[in-house]
């Protein structure tokens, strides 16, 4: 019995982890605790949780992108840019230009056979000089009003960026859940050789688990420009940690082929909530980095530590 | 007769090619020091060369550090924050003398090398997370004790020595950077705790069944690297008038550049200070010929994005074909 209600404990960490920083929160402020403030938390996390989404599955896939900020912020700017030439094509010119920069990465890594980590932190600096080139390191302002509404406008009384996370979880939920694609991902990143020997083109499932990266950081970076009408190349500089960070807190194996797309979603609302809490503990931006870095410490010596003894049971059954 | 004329022919292309594809990154050196010295006309005059070397060092010296860590198949993305933190303490203290300011310099980059190998190296957590994470971690403690504010370096006469001065007519930066150079060589390459390193970058599991005590050369490789950033921080704010903790955050992806413009591979094992001193004068070629040309601070970004690509591109393809020579 003992045995189970630990075994629940460290299974649902992360929802004890959220509800005492709720408690926390509500404590300290007793407005905090209504619909509209979770709406707004939600509102807030959209633009990272959406990217989160996608960097999961890469991550569950063995990989890695570093390149999602600047993703998100060419996509923004791309966007921004092409609004002479109505709203529609604009928005599709960033989604196809941000998608294209996954296709990039994914080709170098498959067929150039570069770490990934090189790959995007190459196509990173790329794209951020990109973009400050495009811009010539001035923001660009919107020009059409209604596209504003997109990341602004409220359905139902709810905030419409809570609708996007919501389906964008639903769609990679459901794509790792029921899907050949979801599945081959945590075949590939469990063993990859034994992948291919089973007969999956672990090539091409790779340029696609990249191509699903940076298309969701696309969509970010349309949410984003939309919500401040702008378009600028210094957005999302920190993005790609805050990002990795959130998906390796809900419990996503960096090492590949283990993780879920529900624990994202929770490492992005706890450090959707930490954020709030430092607002409202008034902490200066300062202490808000070392907190985050401290707090990403923790988790991964945690899971480090878990993972270990996890090992260790599993050599004392195999014995 | 012809036959034995055809071998020796084929033996010679055979040490030409496997030659070329071996000092790749020294021929790639070669031609841009031609290229640039054809098109800039400053560029071959020891001023200038000077002036590289100068803009240079602190990069060489971080890069140093950082080419440890990747043979052993790791890599520190908190290396800007602990150039920061160091170049911090370093210029906070310099009021009770220069010697307190370099000890504790010293001191913090080698607890900070202490925390990111306990946490690799022991507790076995995955070094891009804890790398990143002590990188923010660094960040804002360095941001937390200066305040965020421009701090003002050298009063003491020792800084201005090492960031300005020359002795036997070369800078004596050069001589900071040449020693870590040596000296990371002597310990990459003429000792048993080396040879350990590149044993356990190639095969972690391997070395442990060879007896090497891994997690303990994880470790001290982190903390050498944090030790060698601390040297390379008492020269940034020797050289530097002014230190903020953001002066130091660019550091992080060029040296990255340099070891992999090298061929020091991210696979671990492979690669050497030889390379990455290839790697750092390609660099230095590269950033300077940019600031000769005078082309702008947004697209010299780009081209380092690309030139990074691109060199590890050809590195992968010089791989492909060295094995079939």
């Amino acid at each position: 019995m003992k045995g189970k209600i630990t075994h629940f404990i460290r299974e649902q960490k992360l929802l004890f982890i959220t509800l005492v920083l709720l408690i926390i929160l509500t404590a300290a402020d007793p407005r905090f605790f209504t619909i509209r403030s979770l709406y707004s938390i939600l509102d807030h996390i959209t633009i990272n949780g959406i990217m989160a989404a996608g960097m999961t599955v890469l991550l569950i896939s063995g990989s890695f992108d570093l390149s999602v900020g600047s993703v998100m912020s060419f996509t923004g700017i791309v966007t921004i840019m092409m609004q002479p030439h109505g709203m529609l094509l604009s928005i599709l010119s960033g989604l196809i230009v941000g998608t294209c920069v996954g296709a990039l990465n994914g080709l170098l890594v498959v067929k150039g056979r570069i770490n990934a980590f090189i790959v995007t932190l190459g196509t990173m600096i790329i794209f951020k000089g990109l973009g400050l080139a495009v811009t010539g390191s001035h923001p660009v302002k919107g020009s059409i009003d209604a596209y504003q509404f997109i990341g602004q406008e409220n359905i139902l009384g709810i905030p419409a960026p809570v609708f996007y996370l919501i389906i964008s979880y639903v769609i990679v939920w459901y794509i790792l859940k029921y899907t050949k694609f979801g599945r081959n991902d945590y075949a590939i990143g469990g063993n990859p050789l034994s992948s291919r020997l089973a007969g999956i083109n672990v090539n091409l499932y790779t340029f696609f688990y990249f191509v699903l990266c940076s298309f969701t950081a696309a969509v970010s970076g349309v949410i984003l420009s939309s919500r401040v009408n702008t378009g600028s190349a210094v957005f999302g500089d920190n993005t790609p940690l805050i990002v990795i960070a959130a998906a390796v807190l809900g419990g996503t194996s960096l090492f590949g082929g283990k993780g879920k797309v529900i624990g994202t979603l929770q490492g992005v609302l706890i450090l959707g909530l930490v954020e709030r809490a430092m607002v409202i503990f008034n902490v200066s931006t300062n202490y808000q980095l070392l907190l985050r870095g401290l707090i990403i410490l923790a988790v991964v010596v945690t899971d480090a530590l878990t993972v270990s003894k996890e090992k260790v049971a599993f050599r004392a059954g195999e014995t | 007769m012809n036959v034995q004329k055809q071998h020796t022919s084929f033996k010679f292309r055979r040490s030409l090619a496997r030659f070329f594809f071996n000092q790749a990154m020294l021929i790639v050196l070669l031609v841009f020091i031609i290229g640039m010295s054809l098109v800039a006309k400053d560029f071959l005059t020891v001023g200038n060369i000077f002036n590289i070397i100068r803009q240079i060092t602190v990069h060489g010296i971080v890069a140093c550090g950082m080419t440890i860590v990747v043979i052993g198949k790791g890599m520190d993305l908190s290396a800007a924050s602990i150039l920061a933190l160091c170049a911090v303490v370093n210029v906070m203290l310099q009021p009770f003398g220069y010697l307190v300011a370099i000890v504790a310099a010293v001191a913090v980059g080698f607890i900070a090398g202490f925390i990111n190998g306990y946490l690799i190296g022991k507790v076995k957590a995955n070094f891009i997370i804890v790398t990143l994470g002590t990188s923010i971690f660094y960040k804002g403690v360095a941001l937390i004790i200066s305040g965020g504010r421009n701090l003002k370096s050298r009063p003491e006469r020792i800084f201005h020595f090492i960031g300005d001065e020359s002795l036997f007519g070369i800078p004596v930066l050069a001589y900071f950077l040449v020693v870590t150079m040596v000296f990371v060589g002597i310990l990459l390459h003429k000792t048993i705790s080396g040879r350990r390193l590149y044993a356990v970058g190639l095969n972690d599991r391997a070395a442990r069944v060879a007896g090497i005590n891994v997690s303990n050369v994880v470790m001290w490789s982190y903390i050498i690297n944090g030790l060698i950033i601390s040297l390379g921080s008492i020269v940034l704010t020797s050289r530097l008038p002014r230190i903020r903790v953001g002066t130091a955050s660019t550091y992080l992806f060029d040296v990255i550049t340099i070891v992999v413009l090298g061929g020091t591979a991210l696979s671990g094992g492979v690669g050497g200070i030889y390379k990455t001193a290839i790697g750092l004068f390609i660099f230095a070629i590269i950033n300077n010929g940019m600031a000769l040309l005078s082309i702008p601070f947004e697209y010299q970004q780009l081209i380092k994005g690309v030139i990074l690509i691109l060199a590890v591109l050809y590195d992968e393809f010089n791989r492909r074909k060295r094995l079939m020579y």
